[in-house]
C-alpha cells in the first residue's frame, strides 16, 4: 500500500545553510506524525517542500503517491496547508475567508457554503463566523486557518506549528479540535517545538535537527530509546552541585537553576536509595529525589544533545516542562 | 538512514467524505481572488477614500494654486490638467495594490494559494483585475471631479468610448505591474516606497507641464515615457484638432503607443509577476 509521504535524500539549501540535508522519512497512511524539531531544524522548509512551495535540489518526494517535482498539481489536489502563520484575511468575515478558499478546493458555490458552515462548527466558530477576522483573538485565527486548511476535505492535512503562540488553554482547544478530524480519518503530518504536543497527538514522531531526520518511532518507543529510568535529585543548596554530581555517579546533568541533577538508572529503586544515600552520607540535604521514565525532553536532549526550546546556548540546559 | 515508520493501518488513502467533486477552474479561481480582493477593499473604506481625497486634493492644486502660472498654449489649465491628473493619479493610487499584494504573501496567503488545486496564473489575474477595476472607480471618479470643477469635451461618443476603454487597458497594465512590485518586494516599506515613483515619472511627463517648457534631456525622457502617451492620447481624443495641433506626433502615433506600452508592460511583467509568486 501506498505511503502517505515517502521521501530520500531531501536536500535544500539556503545559501551557506543546509535546510534539508539528505533526509529520508517514510510515513504510513492512516496516522498523525509529528516533526519534531528546534527552530531553523528544517521542520518548515520540509512542509513547504511536501506542499510544492519550495523546489528541491536533490532527493525524490512523493505525497500520496504522486512526485512533488512531475506531479505537483495532483499532490496539491491531495494535501491542505496550514503554514506557520495565520494566512487569514482580518477585513473579511470567518465566514468569507472560508468560502473563497472552498471555492479554489473546487466546491461549488452552494458548496463551498456548506463546508465553510461545517468547518466553522467543528472548530466552534460558529458564532463567531459573522464576524470579521480583525475581531478575532489569536487562538480563533489559528482556528480559522487550520479551518481554511480543512474545506477542501484534503487527504492529508500539513501543519506547521499549528499551536505556536497561543495560551494553554487555545492550544488544549485546538488539539482537541485535532483530534476529532483525526477521529474522522484525516491523515496529518504537523511540525511542532513541543514535545507534549507531539506525544499527545501524534502516532509517530520525527525528529529532525540540522535539516536530518535523527530517529522516528512512536512515543514509547523514542523513550525506551533514550534508555533508562532517570534518576532525578533536588538539592536544597545549589552550592553543593558540583560535590553531588561527583558522588552520584553516571555523569548527571546539571541544572544550576532548579538545583537538580539528571542521571540514567539501570538498577531500579534500590540503586536509586543507594545512590542518593551517598550523597546524604556526605551531607548534603536532598530537597527531593525521584525515580522516572524518561520523557521526550529526554530523548531529544540525548538524540541532539540539547534541549527543545535551547536554540543557541547549549551549556545550561534550562528547565524543560514534563511532558504532560 | 533508513527511517520506515511501521504502519498503523494499512489502507491506501482514499478520498474523505465532503471532498469536492472536481477543481476550480480558471474563471471560478480569478473570480474568487478578484471578489475576495474587492470585497476587502470595500470593507477597508479608508484605502479608496484616501486615494479619492489624494486625487482631489493634487487636482484643487494644480487647478487653482499652480495653473494660474502655467502656460499652456491657448488652451485652458484645467482642460489640459484633467487627462493628466487622471492618468497619473491612477499610477498613485496603485501603490496601494502593491502594499496589499506584500501584506498577503507576508501573511502567508500566497503560500495557501499556491497548495491549492488551482491555476495559478489566474489567481494572479484575479488579483490584478480586482486591483485594476478599483484603479478605474477611482480614475472615473477623478474625471467626475474634474467635470464638476470645468472640464469641457466636445467629444463624440466614439472617443469617449476609445478613451475610456483605453484606460481600462493602462489600469489592467499597471495594476499588473504593481502585483509584480508587490511579490518582489515582499515588504509593505518597501513596496510603497517603489511605488512613490509614480510621483517623480508623472511630473516628467506631459501631464502638468508641457514638454516643450522642460530641459532639453529631460525632453527626450518625456516625449518616450508611456504616460505621455497616454495623456497625450486622452487629450488629442477628448480635445480635439486644436490640441493635437501643439503635439510632436501624430494623435494616431500615440494612441497605437499607449497600446504598444500597455500590451508591452503585460508582456514583460507577466512572467517576471510569475517568478516572484513561485519563489521559494
Ligand atoms: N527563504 C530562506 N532563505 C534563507 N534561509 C532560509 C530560508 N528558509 C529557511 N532558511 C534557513 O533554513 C533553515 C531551516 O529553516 P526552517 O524555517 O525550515 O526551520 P524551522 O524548523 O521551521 O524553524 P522554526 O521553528 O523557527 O520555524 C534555517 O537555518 C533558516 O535560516
Ligand atoms: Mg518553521
Amino acid at each position: 500500500m501506498e505511503p502517505m509521504l515517502e521521501a530520500t535524500g531531501l536536500t535544500k539549501t539556503y545559501g551557506q545553510t543546509r535546510a534539508l540535508d539528505d533526509l529520508d522519512l517514510t510515513v504510513a497512511g492512516g496516522q498523525v506524525f509529528a516533526l519534531l524539531g528546534p527552530n531553523g531544524a528544517g521542520k518548515t522548509t520540509l512542509v513547504r517542500t511536501i506542499a510544492t512551495l519550495a523546489r528541491l535540489e536533490k532527493g525524490t518526494l512523493r505525497v500520496a503517491g504522486h512526485d512533488v517535482r512531475t506531479e505537483g498539481a495532483q499532490v496539491r489536489r491531495a494535501i491542505g496547508l496550514a503554514g506557520q502563520f495565520a494566512a487569514v484575511e482580518p477585513a473579511l468575515t470567518g465566514r468569507e475567508n472560508l468560502q473563497m478558499v472552498a471555492r479554489l478546493f473546487g466546491h461549488t458555490r452552494r458548496g463551498a457554503r456548506d463546508a465553510s458552515d461545517r468547518v466553522l462548527e467543528q472548530l466552534g466558530l460558529t458564532d463567531a463566523g459573522s464576524r470579521p477576522v480583525r475581531t478575532y483573538s489569536g487562538g480563533m485565527r489559528r482556528r480559522l486557518d487550520l479551518g481554511a486548511s480543512l474545506v477542501g476535505a484534503p487527504r492529508l492535512l500539513l501543519l506547521d506549528e499549528p499551536t505556536t503562540g497561543l495560551d494553554p488553554r487555545s492550544r488544549t482547544e485546538l488539539w482537541a479540535a485535532l483530534e476529532d478530524l483525526v477521529a474522522q480519518g484525516t491523515d496529518v503530518v504537523l511540525t511542532t517545538q513541543y514535545l507534549d504536543e507531539a506525544d499527545r497527538l501524534a502516532d509517530q514522531i520525527g525528529i529532525i535537527d540540522h535539516g536530518r531526520l535523527v530517529a522516528v518511532g512512536t512515543a514509547n518507543e523514542l523513550k525506551s530509546r533514550a534508555g533508562q529510568d532517570v534518576l532525578d535529585v533536588r538539592l536544597a543548596d545549589s552550592a553543593d552541585l558540583d560535590r553531588a554530581a561527583g558522588l552520584l555517579g553516571g555523569e548527571p546533568t546539571i541544572d544550576r537553576a532548579d538545583r537538580r541533577l539528571t542521571a540514567p538508572l539501570t538498577g531500579g529503586a534500590t540503586e536509586m536509595l543507594h545512590r542518593a544515600g551517598a550523597l546524604t552520607e556526605a551531607g548534603i540535604a536532598i530537597a527531593d529525589v525521584a525515580l522516572r521514565r524518561p520523557t521526550l525532553d529526554d530523548v531529544f536532549l540525548s538524540l541532539t544533545g540539547r534541549p527543545t526550546d535551547d536554540t543557541d546556548d547549549t551549556d545550561d540546559t534550562g528547565t524543560l516542562e514534563e511532558s504532560a | 538512514m533508513s527511517t520506515t515508520a511501521p504502519t498503523p493501518t494499512d489502507t491506501a488513502p482514499t478520498r474523505p467524505a465532503n471532498a469536492p467533486e472536481g477543481t476550480a477552474s480558471a474563471l471560478t479561481t480569478l473570480g474568487a481572488v478578484a471578489w475576495r480582493t474587492v470585497l476587502k477593499v470595500f470593507r477597508t473604506p479608508q484605502v479608496l477614500g484616501f486615494a479619492l481625497i489624494q486625487s482631489a486634493l493634487f487636482l484643487v492644486m494644480f487647478r487653482y494654486v499652480l495653473g494660474g502660472a502655467i502656460g499652456v498654449g491657448g488652451l485652458d489649465y484645467v482642460d489640459y490638467l484633467i487627462p493628466g491628473i487622471v492618468v497619473s493619479g491612477l499610477l498613485f493610487t496603485a501603490g496601494g495594490g502593491a502594499v496589499a499584494v506584500a501584506e498577503e504573501a507576508a501573511s502567508g496567503l500566497y503560500d495557501r494559494l499556491r497548495s491549492l488545486p488551482v491555476p495559478q496564473l489566474a489567481v494572479l489575474a484575479g488579483r490584478a483585475l480586482a486591483d485594476a477595476l478599483l484603479l478605474y472607480v477611482v480614475a472615473l471618479a477623478t474625471l467626475a471631479i474634474g467635470l464638476a470643477i470645468g472640464f469641457r469635451s466636445d467629444a463624440d461618443l466614439v472617443h469617449w468610448v476609445t478613451v475610456l476603454a483605453l484606460l481600462f487597458l493602462y489600469a489592467t497594465a499597471v495594476a499588473l505591474a504593481f502585483v509584480w512590485v508587490g511579490l518582489a518586494t515582499g515588504s509593505a516599506q518597501a513596496a510603497n516606497g517603489l511605488a512613490l515613483l509614480g510621483v517623480p515619472l508623472s511630473f516628467l511627463s506631459s501631464a502638468f507641464v508641457p514638454i516643450a517648457s522642460m530641459p532639453a534631456a529631460i525632453q527626450v525622457f518625456a516625449q518616450w515615457q508611456p504616460l505621455t502617451f497616454f495623456i497625450n492620447t486622452w487629450r488629442g481624443l477628448l480635445l480635439g484638432d486644436p490640441v493635437v495641433a501643439t503635439f510632436e506626433h501624430s494623435l494616431d502615433f500615440y494612441l497605437v503607443g499607449s497600446i504598444l506600452w500597455s500590451v508591452g508592460l503585460l508582456l514583460l511583467v507577466a512572467p517576471l509577476m510569475l517568478r516572484s509568486y513561485r519563489r521559494d
